[in-house]
């Protein structure tokens, strides 16, 4: 996951599980529920967990151009 | 969010603080509820009245009609009911017994009609009951899914204890 990958990561987990949370509480409010409330939270939390904790491939499209490494020439490759 | 530890540990702690806030909200949105009830309760029968040595006791049934269906909403977990006789003698000022007591768990059977229900004898400390007021009291506590325990009391009786003692039965 790079830099990039992360900061969609975390844009995703959020509004899925807040989301989640606001529709249970809509639905459990009208149902006179709670447990439709917390259900609908931990399935808003554990669909997160699919989305966002493997390293899927839109996660690494931004890969760092890093600097090839300097191959340094010792004084002893100079005297040869 | 760059191992997957911590992604998980991030995701779930999250979770967690949603569901926080999702309870909390629960809370507020208590007050938008009505928690009035009529409860009709009075005195059916004083099936036991006498004395022992310093002490008395008595037992005596209830007539209760309570619809406590407006009570349950998402936020109620279970009630707990009971009814308390309450009298002053000379010897305390003020006596309280617990005559009946029950937890209600579901609003199906939150429409109480029930005729005869005792459970506890009053049991007074000392003599002074006889020609005495009782006024018995319904109780009740919300015991919510989250926040405060609420209690409150409604519907009130009186009635008089008679003069002499009653003779036992068996």
């Amino acid at each position: 996951m790079d830099f990039e990958g992360q900061k969609l990561a975390e844009y995703i987990y959020q509004y899925t599980i807040i989301i989640f949370g606001v529709i249970g509480w809509i639905i459990g409010f009208i149902k006179q529920d709670f447990s439709i409330t917390f259900y609908s939270v931990a399935l808003g939390t554990f669909l997160s967990l699919i989305l966002c904790l493997p390293n899927w491939k839109i996660y690494c499209q931004h890969p760092l151009s890093w600097q090839k490494p300097i191959v340094q020439s010792t004084p002893t490759d100079k005297s040869k | 969010m760059h191992s997957l530890s911590q992604r998980a540990n991030t995701i779930v702690c999250f979770g967690g603080i949603v569901l926080v806030g999702v309870l909390l909200l629960n809370v507020l949105s208590r007050a938008f509820f009505s928690d009035h009830v009529d409860v009709d309760i009075k005195l059916n029968e004083i099936h036991r009245f006498n004395t022992q040595r310093n002490f008395e006791y008595s037992f005596i049934s209830i007539d209760l009609d309570a619809n406590l269906e407006p009570l349950f909403n998402w936020n109620t977990k279970m009630l707990f009911l009971y009814v308390t006789a309450e009298y002053r003698t000379k010897q305390n000022v003020l006596s309280q017994v617990v005559v009946w007591d029950h937890i209600l768990t579901e609003k199906s059977k939150a429409n109480i009609h029930e005729k005869r229900l005792s459970k506890y004898p009053i049991i007074n400390q000392g003599l002074g009951l006889k020609n005495n007021t009782i006024k018995l009291t319904f109780n009740y506590n919300v015991v919510p899914i989250s926040g405060i325990l609420t209690r409150h009391q409604v519907g009130t009786s009186e009635f008089k204890f008679p003069t002499t003692y009653m003779k036992e039965a068996y």
